[in-house]
């Protein structure tokens, strides 16, 4: 075994990670399965550079700091490698699979840092399963990647600084943008006053925020939007939709739905960790303490898959798990862990008081959070609101019985795009404080691999 | 090795096959993005219904853009970087736990 942590993902929190763990002397294995570091918030930045270098132009001074993590990522003597999907890892985090290039791989693990990041939190409505509609990361990722906009009228949806800064950047990128139709209203600006004050404590994320709601491109805008359907027969072809000033249609080729990001957990549960419920941000966690550390000893968790921060906390937890490990291991002392953990520790909290202000102004309006009729939930095996709705009716208790009953999650994406509406639909006051029951068991592979894959595992002892 | 981003020149441009269209891409970027670039919004057709479907997620999560690639099915589009000839394919069905070369996913 010559890895003293293995680090699956290579965005901001996984990044930082393996710069701290080089800098304190720790070899780093680094997995992901995109093509280069970045991670979501930073996604095909090089290429991106390279590209508007050739065109005589720079990046944008927000995207320069990502810029200047990866080149401290490359430039440490981090191991990555990249096109590497983590497929499985084992109870506690000892073992890990990951495939690379049709190739699957074994490896011991001494110390894990998991970086896995989030995903957009799905949001079924009618019609959302059309070619044409696509979360609005997705859109950006493709401007990331392919330096092009989504094609045709677009129509952006939902709630959060993400559809903001989408509808931002695609217009900016010449796009047409149709409609930006937002559900967050006066009401939940109201709500969220009384989380002001600790907001203020974190100047740049409340700049950053206001710059988001008053620079939004000049489209067509509706607010308090409470209901929508996709219409299509085999791609988008509108909107139809409703608010609190009254309905509408609008014809348009593209619809992007955001409504905030969640944790992608699949990694954590699969390694039999403890998960809660997180009210304000209404999804599920794995439970960390102070060093980002999970219930099974040197399995952490950081960055946005641990709960939503943002890229800064990512890289403040990112680092703080290396301490961690890197003081087990008696490579600093009780002091320097503690000199070195403060800020980041501070820095943590800060950044967390300022969250609540942003989950309490975007979050997704009671009228969408229980899908109903003909809308498709699972997406992978097509099952509807109203298949899901009756075998909760006859009875079917907790997520493993609706999954017998109709096959809901027991596709490809194992349960991710619809298990949070699932669960929504079997706990009626989710908003009222009761608990949803836990999401059913992740079993591997969490990524598609054929039985030759499988067999032809190299085991690295 | 020299980090990519120091790399003097701008990005290649590299092309592959989907179905009889001739797709160009940066090198770097993925299948699907490349895809829908080029206008491309339905990769696969669910068996059973008969619905089209394109991708959705773009990150890996939401497996709506499998697509078979050199004749291996079930791979995410939005995850497999392009390699120049490549010949990628709409998928029609998820393929079943039957052989060597099909997927364990159903
Ligand atoms: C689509 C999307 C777009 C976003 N855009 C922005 C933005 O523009 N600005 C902003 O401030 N915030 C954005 N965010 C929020 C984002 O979560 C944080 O800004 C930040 O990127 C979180 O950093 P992280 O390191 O925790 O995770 P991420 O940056 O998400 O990095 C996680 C990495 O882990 C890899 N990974 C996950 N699972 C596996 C696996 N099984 N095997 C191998 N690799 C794996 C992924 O490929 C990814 O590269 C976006 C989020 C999403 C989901
Ligand atoms: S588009 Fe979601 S997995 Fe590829």
């Amino acid at each position: 075994m010559n890895n003293d942590v293995v680090v699956i993902g290579a965005g901001p929190a996984g990044m930082a990670a393996a710069i701290q763990a080089s800098s304190l002397g720790l070899k780093a294995l680094v997995l992901d399965e995109q093509p280069a570091p970045g991670g979501q918030r930073f996604r095909a930045i090089e290429q991106r550079y390279r590209r508007l270098r050739a065109a005589g132009k720079g990046l944008p001074a927000s995207e320069q700091k990502g810029l200047d993590l990866i080149r401290r990522f490359r430039e440490s003597d981090t191991r990555f490698v990249d096109q590497a999907s983590v497929w499985d890892i084992s109870p506690g985090g000892r073992q890990i699979s990951y495939l690379h290039h049709g190739r699957s791989f074994t490896i011991p693990a001494n110390a894990v840092v998991a970086a896995p990041g989030a995903y957009e939190r799905p949001v079924p409505l009618e019609g959302w399963h059309l070619p044409g509609v696509m979360s609005a990361g997705a859109a950006q990722t493709m401007l990331k990647m392919s330096g092009h906009p989504v094609k045709g009228r677009i129509v952006l949806l939902g709630c959060g600084p993400l559809l903001l800064l989408t509808a931002r950047q695609l217009s900016n990128a010449g796009a047409n943008v149709v409609g930006l139709l937002q559900t967050t209203g006066p009401a939940d600006f109201l709500r969220a006053t009384p989380y002001l004050p600790a907001a203020l404590r974190s100047a740049t994320l409340l700049k950053q925020g206001l710059q988001l709601l008053t620079q939004t491109p000049l489209v067509p805008k509706v607010f308090s939007l409470t209901q929508a359907s996709i219409i299509g027969a085999d791609h988008v072809e509108g909107v139809n939709y409703r608010s609190r000033g009254g309905s509408g249609f609008i014809e348009c080729d593209a619809v992007l739905l955001h409504f905030g990001v969640i944790p992608n957990t699949q990694l954590s549960r699969l390694a039999g960790v403890a998960h809660d419920w997180n009210e304000q941000q209404e999804c599920w966690q794995p439970v960390v303490d102070a060093w980002q550390e999970t219930s099974a000893e040197n399995l952490m968790v950081a960055g946005d898959g641990g709960g939503i921060l943002g890229d800064e906390a990512a890289e403040m937890s990112g680092r703080l798990s290396i301490l961690r490990i890197a003081h087990r291991l008696g490579r600093i002392s009780d002091q320097s862990l503690s000199k070195l953990a403060a800020p980041l520790q501070r820095g943590l909290k800060r950044l967390a008081a300022a969250r609540a202000l942003i989950d309490t102004i975007f979050h997704t309006p009671e009228t969408m959070l229980i899908p109903s009729g003909d809308t498709v939930v699972c997406r992978c095996e097509e099952v509807t609101a109203a298949e899901i709705a009756a075998a909760n009716a006859s009875g079917a208790s907790g997520l493993r019985h609706l999954k017998v009953q109709t096959r809901v999650g027991m596709g490809p994406c194992r349960a991710q795009m619809c298990s949070m509406a699932a669960m929504a639909m079997i706990t009626p006051g989710i908003r009222c404080g009761q608990r949803p029951p836990p999401p059913a068991t992740v079993r591997a592979p969490i990524r598609p691999l054929t039985i030759g894959q499988l067999a032809e595992a190299d085991v690295e002892i | 090795m020299r980090p990519p981003h120091d790399l003097p020149e701008p990005p290649h441009q590299v092309s592959f096959r989907f179905g009889d269209e001739e797709i160009e891409a940066w090198e770097g970027e993925t299948v699907a993005t490349a895809l829908l670039a080029s206008g491309v919004m339905i990769t696969g057709v669910r068996a059973m219904s008969g619905r089209s479907r394109g991708p959705y997620c773009l990150i890996g999560v939401c497996h709506e853009c499998l697509v078979e690639i050199d004749g291996l099915a079930n791979q995410r589009a939005c995850i497999t970087t392009v390699r120049q000839n490549m010949k990628v394919c709409r998928q029609t069905r998820l393929r079943p736990l039957t052989g060597e070369d099909e997927t364990r996913e159903q």
